[in-house]
């Protein structure tokens, strides 16, 4: 009911031809930027979740770089240099970091080896067909 | 009702590797408890201090990190809003005499994400430097400084290079352990 | 007047610890010499703590309602203008009193299965009781010992430190106590499980018994989850609901084995198989949900969630973790030769292979999580140098290991159980298969090119045509061997088929949250601005336009309102207000996100600040959001049905099982 009203109010307040804004051109590349570092005060936030102090300098420090021309590895290591590799909320391209980009994979061929393995086929286990009926509706189920 | 013996022999391979990898988890989280998640190594150990041109809290001039070429240097980020400020300012003024009297070393404050104003009000109440600090409003030196918190302080050895970060408000005992990194007795 | 309550309180819950642990040993002498009489005992010993418990619970709520501040607890967490919804839910916001709830869940639903089973488990019920009393002795140590909720506070203070304004929320008011109903659950199945591998009465006798415990358990872990993700959603105002962070992952890895394991043990109830597989699936649950415990109270990882550190708790916990497992995997260890499966999986193309596949699929992505999680602490005790194992990662390896278990559920109900010939498997899933190609293709055809969101796409189409096929080919059979209308199809596969139906109905559920996870996921449309008043913009379809900023006051906060209208067409639609607060008691500035939720999407903005009276925004639509929670809704609605299931269908249903029905 409030809603309404304040709704039918700002409808009849001003007819503003309202002015559209768009984005600035850069911004959909630092956000994306700002995504993958991590804010070194809030620590479990990223640059563009934070809004500590730091964190919003370190915006504005991207926002420059970027508009420098600057490219995301550039970038990226700027931050770096200085904050160590916490500040990547991505592994590092270090040996640690490549390890746990090959855990998934490996994990999964060791999934896979213990899948095969439990095949066993039995000669002459061929499926039968069977009508639809009662039993099949029986086998069906849970 | 007991079920009808399995048909093919039980396969041990996994129980010495779920075994182990039990053990390796359990040891790996009791070692965790005894570290400080929050604590982040510095990046700049082992590599030259980033230099930096600040002007000069309540008077004139500019604090270059030229100037304290050939000689260790002690860096130290502080702010009027942070409460472990208070508890490390009699250490730092003991250090700053030290340094004035002997010259020895060197040691310089950054004012950092701070009001000269509340800054001034700070050190009027807790004491005044003896030595001067750089005005560093926004934090870029800080973050060039890879700084995650407040206070931290710098120790750099004569040949410009970072030797140790602490974090938190110093005390004697941290003294002891950092000064001789930079070649200070403590 | 109020102390000595407090203190009755605390003594309970020490008499409660001393209850438990006789009730352990009476309950293993019970076990041992069949001696009835003691078990008898330690059943009441049981109840007893069940009351005791209650008791202190109920001490503590209302130390709350009546905002009682000589208990530390109370005044750390609850204030005097703290609206009464969330005095109650202070009771659980922090540490010590979620502890307490915790404990509290484990006697009343301990109390509840040795209830529930007394009469028809009567060999398990001592190893039951036992493992469960000790669990609880563990929790309830921890509480009387190490976090204790009576603490006393001198001199009483007048009022007190207010509840976190981020926990001021009804969302996170329900979000510990479902996830804690979904951990305690899980102990019940864990307990039928030591039970039966100390009998070495490895059949199928404990998995049926503890079916609906497992469902009830791992829908309550759902929906804690995802509260949880709907919390963080609108409140956290990043216009995400997953953030990958170290204490979600400590509620997601039982999740997936406890997935595994409620679609595993369907193998052991049907065809007597996997029975190694589910008692170590259970095991595994059990002890992550501990691991859980651990990560979030011990302070080893950083995280937004952690309560306040206490390393003597941590190595509390983690003792108490180690001894669990020593005796958890221990008896899963020493009792596997034992164990075995009966029959193997003979088929590539059947139900076993699939759902061996998925537990192999689940029991990775758990490993995964695990193992990113505490990577970074790993490399950090090794090297020293601290790396994040975050978002990007988990995000990269996680979803497409997702997409193929959707592509599991998908298969898995059509597929009979030992085998289908090859050249069926085309014409029984050609009908999903031809809609998952036609969405993939319209989605090409609207300019999508990334291969992650296509194949996102047609599998998510593929898996919603392949349930809603099953679905209607099980009301289809209905009607065809029982003639009647469709109507009285619906009716008795509603009626009459409550498992099946009630599993594909929460599989259809998952399929709705997968698109919704997908559409907000890989299509959000995200967007910082600086709007001064009059200025508008434009996302997806609406337009936005600023039309003020005012200042508002409630009870315990203070702050700042942008007053936006959304209009699509010309047509103003809507009216959002994204919100600025302080909090002054606890000295804390939140944000309060304003969305408006349309079938299509989410409309979302989040108020960053204001600049030379201009005020700084991050704009996003987020594309099927909505669908996440509908989906949850669904899948709730699926659990309840199999839920109800009565047990004298469920023993006739079991017989023709045990036969051998080849399928087609």
């Amino acid at each position: 009911m409030i809603r309404l009203a304040l709704l039918a109010w700002l409808v009849l307040a001003l007819p503003v031809a309202a002015q559209i804004v768009a984005e600035a051109p850069d911004e959909a590349r630092v956000r994306a930027l700002a995504a993958t570092l991590r804010c070194p005060v809030c620590q479990s936030e990223s640059l563009l979740e934070s809004q500590a102090t730091t964190a919003r300098e370190m915006m504005v420090l991207l926002r420059e770089q970027v508009a420098e021309g600057r490219s995301d590895a550039e970038i990226v290591g700027f931050f770096r240099a200085r904050y160590g590799n916490f500040v990547t909320l991505a592994p590092p391209p270090t040996a640690a970091g490549r390890l746990i980009w090959a855990v998934p994979g490996l994990l999964l061929a060791a999934g896979a080896l213990v899948w095969l393995r439990a095949i066993r086929r039995r000669p002459g286990a061929a499926p039968s067909q069977a009508p639809l009926d009662e039993a099949r509706l029986r086998e069906m189920g849970p | 009702m007991t079920e009808a013996a399995p048909l093919t022999p039980p396969r041990r391979r996994w129980r010495l590797p779920l075994a182990l990898g039990l053990a390796l988890l359990l040891v790996l989280l009791g070692v965790g408890l005894t570290r400080d998640p929050s604590h982040v190594p510095s990046a700049l150990v082992g590599r030259a201090m980033p230099a930096f041109d600040l002007p000069v809290l309540g008077g004139e001039g500019a604090l270059v990190s030229a100037e304290a070429e050939g000689r260790p240097l002690i860096v130290n980020f502080w702010a009027s809003w942070c409460p472990s400020c208070r508890d490390e300012h009699p250490v730092l003024i003991d250090l700053g005499l030290r340094a004035r009297m002997g010259g020895e070393f060197a040691i310089a404050g950054v004012n950092s994400r701070d009001t000269p104003a509340n800054a001034r009000v700070f050190l009027d109440r807790e004491g005044h430097f003896p030595y001067a600090s750089g005005m560093d409003p926004r934090g870029r030196t800080g973050i060039d400084f890879g700084v995650y918190g407040m206070p931290e302080t710098f120790f750099v050895d004569a040949g410009g290079i970072v030797r140790a970060r602490h974090p938190g408000p110093l005390t004697p005992r941290v003294l002891e352990r950092y000064l001789p990194l930079i070649g200070v007795a403590p | 007047m109020e102390l000595p309550v407090a203190r009755i309180a605390d003594f309970a819950l020490a008499l409660a610890l001393a209850l438990c642990l006789l009730a352990a040993v009476l309950a293993v002498q019970a076990g041992r010499r069949h001696d009835a009489l003691r078990l008898v005992a330690a059943r009441n010993a049981v109840f007893a703590v069940a009351a005791l418990v209650t008791f202190a619970f109920a001490v503590l709520i209302r130390a709350f309602v009546i905002s009682d501040f000589s208990l530390a607890y109370v005044a750390q967490n609850s204030n005097l203008d703290l609206p009464l919804i969330f005095k109650l839910s202070a009771a659980w916001g922090a540490h010590e009193g979620s502890l307490l709830m915790w404990a509290w869940f484990l006697a009343v639903l301990t109390a509840a299965a040795v209830a529930l089973h007394w009469r028809d488990h009567p060999l398990s019920m001592p190893w039951v009781i036992a493992t469960l009393a000790l669990v609880q002795a563990g929790f309830l140590a921890l509480v009387v010992l190490l976090s204790n909720p009576f603490a006393t506070l001198a001199p009483v203070p007048a009022d007190g430190r207010d509840l976190n304004p981020l926990l001021q929320d009804l969302a996170l008011a329900f979000h510990p106590p479902m996830l804690y109903l979904g951990y305690v659950g899980f102990t019940i199945p864990f307990a039928f499980a030591v039970a039966a591998l100390v009998r070495l009465h490895v059949g199928v006798e404990w998995v049926t018994a503890v079916r609906r415990w497992t469902l009830f358990s791992w829908t309550a872990l759902t929906t804690g989850i995802v509260f949880g993700g709907y919390w963080a959603y609108y409140e956290l105002g990043w216009g995400g609901w997953w953030a990958w962070d170290p204490v979600e992952n400590a509620s997601l890895m039982p999740w997936l084995t406890g997935t595994a394991l409620l679609h595993s043990m369907m193998a052991q109830e049907k065809r007597r198989m996997f029975r190694l597989w589910n008692v170590f699936l259970v095991v595994a649950t059990f002890m992550l949900t501990l691991l859980g415990a651990f990560l979030v109270r011990s302070g080893v990882l950083t995280s937004v969630h952690s309560f306040a550190v206490d390393p003597a708790r941590g190595a509390y916990i983690l003792v108490f973790m180690a001894l669990a497992m020593v005796a958890g995997f221990g008896l899963v260890i020493w009792r596997a030769d034992a164990i075995g499966s009966e029959a193997e999986v003979e088929n590539p193309l059947s139900r076993e292979a699939g759902l061996l596949a998925n537990n192999v699929l689940l029991l990775i992505a758990a490993l995964i999580v695990m193992i990113g999680t505490l990577f970074p602490l790993g490399v950090e005790v090794l090297t020293g140098d601290r790396i994040s194992v975050a978002a990007p990662y988990f995000n990269r390896v996680m979803v497409p290991l997702f997409l193929v278990i959707v592509v599991l559920m998908a298969l898995g109900p059509a597929v009979p159980w030992r085998g289908m010939p090859v050249a069926r498997f085309p014409r029984q899933f050609r009908l999903p298969l031809g809609v998952a190609l036609a969405t993939g293709a319209a989605v090409l055809v609207l300019g999508q090119r990334d291969a992650l969101t296509l194949v996102a796409v047609i599998v998510t189409a593929f898996a919603a045509a392949a349930v809603l096929a099953d679905l209607g080919r099980s009301i289809a059979a209905r009607r065809k061997v029982a003639g009647g209308g469709w109507a009285a199809a619906v009716l008795a596969a509603l009626v009459q088929g409550r498992r099946r139906t009630g599993g594909l109905i929460v599989h259809l559920g998952i399929v709705i949250m997968a698109a919704g996870m997908i559409g907000s996921g890989l299509f959000q449309q995200a967007r910082t601005l600086h709007l001064a008043p009059g200025q508008a913009t434009r996302v997806h379809d609406l337009t936005l336009t600023l039309r003020g900023l005012e200042t508002v006051e409630e009870s315990n906060w203070i702050g700042r309102v942008a007053r936006f209208s959304v209009s699509r067409g010309g047509e103003v639609v809507g009216v959002l207000s994204p919100e600025v607060r302080f909090y002054p008691v606890r000295e804390m500035t939140t944000t309060e996100v304003a969305i408006r939720s349309e079938l299509a999407g989410d409309l979302y903005i989040f108020f960053g600040g204001e600049q030379d009276g201009a005020i700084v925004a991050q704009v996003y639509w987020n594309p099927l959001v909505g669908w996440v929670w509908v989906g949850w809704l669904v899948l709730i609605a699926g659990s309840a049905l199999s839920l109800t299931e009565p047990h004298a269908m469920r023993r006739r249903r079991a017989a023709p099982a045990a036969q051998e029905v080849p399928a087609e």
